[in-house]
């Protein structure tokens, strides 16, 4: 099963999908989650009937008041033998206000269902929650779908800051070779440091460049840039590869996100 | 599936070792000269560095969220393959006082959000999970008062709906002792893939706290892992008198026992046995994180003997499945399992 964001902040809305189920078309589909305890008790998360594809797709939010940490989102329906199929995915709740920490800031990455599933008769729960990577989505909007950048159709989803920002970043992503290392900059300022992977498949690029830039977006001051331009044009990204120090200029990054995120500049 | 057969082929020892949170892939001696099972090692410096190997090698693209156990004791880790296997989570290790540096290193490399600590302050210290607080992650603790009763808090963690059933005999647990780690960790693979919680007791009488966590998750049917001088009939009997049908599997010594779930998963679960991971008998770190791996692979663990000694159980077993089998995942160094005794799982597969 797939959510849109495997890192939900607590009120935020949610929308949980799953494609060619074993579930009986047109029967009921029930969605809960429960917190990762041994008191928890689900919370109901929203309802929906399989189409005649043996598809569903809920959209919910998650309760303000839930406890952050780690969460299981699980559908319920049934197959034509009447066992019950269990679907299940595994989200992180942030607090409402998070924001402070860059782990707890990071954007959080759409999970695309797996397909793992089987029935309680077939022996257990499948989870389609193996984060394989996906599209972005930013850390203060849900619901941000797009192919992966290292596609050539991908494109930043609309929830990713101003018009001007995305037609800023499109470009730079679509332009970047696979092998290409990339640079995620605020103004003239690297701000990414660990974001050199390969473009393309890469999780901590996607990661990376995904989180800040949905993150740095929303300021409209984000720009992509890769690596070997930065380098010609940029003398003080020489002098930040050469010394650690020179990461310490907290006066943009300030500016952008009212303090500074733990260990990261 | 056939078995790929490479008359001059050559058998290469891969190795991913972890260290100070790099990973590296290198290519080590041969284990083996002209045969077509190819051996490889997922090892770090440490059981916390190899570890980390396994659980980046199980999930290359990275987790939501990560298990973290006590490295030095075995009690409270025994359950968390059931939970790992829920969330699609990998498992960690620590040092119970201080978060373990390979271990922080494979959370970042691993984007994880959040962290479930499975067993209680003596197992993983408050200071560990202040440690991972202040990395950045969210942090709870699943835990009971002690061993049987951590087992059943993980167990209890995820709704009943979550059991998986074995053949047509309903929910299903997984029962071993929880005065060794063999037999549970033999169920890891399959406690993680097929959704079976363990529960663990006593020799000689199932705990309260067990009992009642096979009663609130509607566990029908249990797997008793380990022969009866590990769970003894008084403890079958309670079971049946809780209305459970039973299944014991139970080897000669903790090797035969590992093969012997390993038939299970190959004849119950269809697992292919193309390839198998390989883990010391005689300790439970390695094994531990192995069985996460293997679940997420659908490929077995065996045990050595010790690092020296495949053992004669486990040898039998790779010759009985060496039409299938062409890959040996070594968990751990040669100080876990020696480069004589890989290239013995080698020559017994070939």
């Amino acid at each position: 099963m797939g959510v849109t964001n495997d890192r939900p902040k607590a009120g935020s809305s949610e929308t949980v999908s799953n494609s060619a189920t074993a579930c009986v078309p047109g029967s009921p589909v029930t969605v809960a989650l429960t917190f990762v305890a041994p008191t928890s008790t689900p919370a109901s998360f929203g309802s929906t009937t399989v189409d005649n594809s043996g598809s569903f797709s809920v959209t919910g939010t998650i309760p303000s008041n839930a406890n952050p940490g780690v969460w299981v989102i699980f559908a319920t329906c049934n197959d034509a033998g009447g066992n019950t199929n269990v679907y299940t995915a595994t989200i992180v709740v942030l607090p409402a206000q998070a924001g402070s920490g860059l782990r707890s800031a990071q954007a959080g990455r759409a999970v695309p269902a797996s397909g793992a599933t089987q029935s309680h008769v077939a022996g257990g729960v499948g989870s389609g929650g193996a984060a394989a990577g996906g599209s972005p989505a930013s850390a203060a909007a849900v619901g941000g779908s797009a192919a992966d950048p290292g596609s050539s159709n991908w494109s930043p989803p609309a929830t990713w800051g101003t018009p001007a920002l995305r037609a800023l970043v499109a470009p730079a992503v679509s332009a970047a070779a696979a092998s290409a290392p990339v640079v995620l900059a605020v103004g003239s300022h690297p701000v990414v440091a660990h974001t050199t992977g390969a473009l393309g498949s890469s999780a901590p690029w996607r990661d990376g460049v995904e989180g800040l830039a949905g993150l740095v977006g929303l300021t409209g001051l984000v720009r992509l840039q890769r690596r070997h331009q930065h380098r010609r044009r940029n003398r003080w990204n020489s002098r930040r590869r050469t010394s650690h120090g020179s990461h310490r200029r907290p006066s943009a990054m300030r500016r952008i996100f009212g303090t500074k995120p733990r260990g990261q500049w | 599936m056939g078995k790929r057969r490479g008359v001059s082929a050559v058998a290469t020892a891969m190795s991913v070792a972890v260290g100070a949170g790099t990973a590296a892939v290198a290519t080590a001696t041969p284990a083996a000269a002209t045969t077509g099972v190819t051996a490889s090692r997922l090892q770090g410096a440490n059981r916390y560095a190899t570890a980390a190997a396994v659980a980046q090698a199980s999930f290359p693209s990275g987790a939501t969220a990560a298990i973290v156990a006590s490295g030095v004791t075995f009690p409270d880790a025994l359950a968390g393959s059931y939970a790992a296997g829920r969330l699609r989570a990998p498992a960690l290790l620590t040092d119970p006082n201080q978060l373990s540096p390979e271990t922080a290193a494979a959370l970042s490399a691993l984007h994880v959000a959040g962290v479930t600590v499975v067993g209680g302050t003596a197992a993983v210290s408050d200071n560990v999970v202040a440690q991972l607080r202040s990395a950045g992650y969210t942090v709870q603790r699943v835990a009971g008062a002690d061993r049987y009763g951590t087992a059943a808090a993980v167990a209890q963690s995820f709704p009943a709906s979550f059991v998986g059933s074995y053949g047509t005999g309903g929910p299903t647990a997984l029962i071993a002792t929880g005065l060794a780690f063999p037999d549970a960790l033999a169920g890891g693979p399959m406690s993680y893939d097929a959704s079976f919680p363990i529960l663990l007791t006593t020799t000689s009488s199932l705990p309260t706290t067990t009992q009642s966590a096979l009663q609130s998750l509607g566990i029908k049917q249990a797997v008793v892992l380990g022969g009866s001088a590990a769970v003894s009939p008084a403890v079958i009997q309670q079971l049946r008198g809780m209305g459970i049908t039973t299944t014991q599997i139970g080897g000669a010594d903790r090797t035969q026992t590992a093969t012997m779930v390993a038939d299970i998963e190959a004849n119950q679960f269809a697992w292919t046995m193309t390839h198998v991971n390989l883990a010391r008998g005689d300790d439970f770190a390695d094994a531990l994180v192995g069985g996460v791996h293997a679940g997420v692979e659908k490929e077995p663990v065996v045990l050595a003997a010790n690092p020296d000694t495949l053992g004669s159980y486990t040898t039998s077993w790779l010759s009985s499945r060496s039409s299938t089998i062409s890959s040996i995942h070594v968990l751990g160094g040669t100080s876990a399992v020696s480069d004589a005794t890989m290239n013995a799982a080698v020559a017994a597969a070939r």
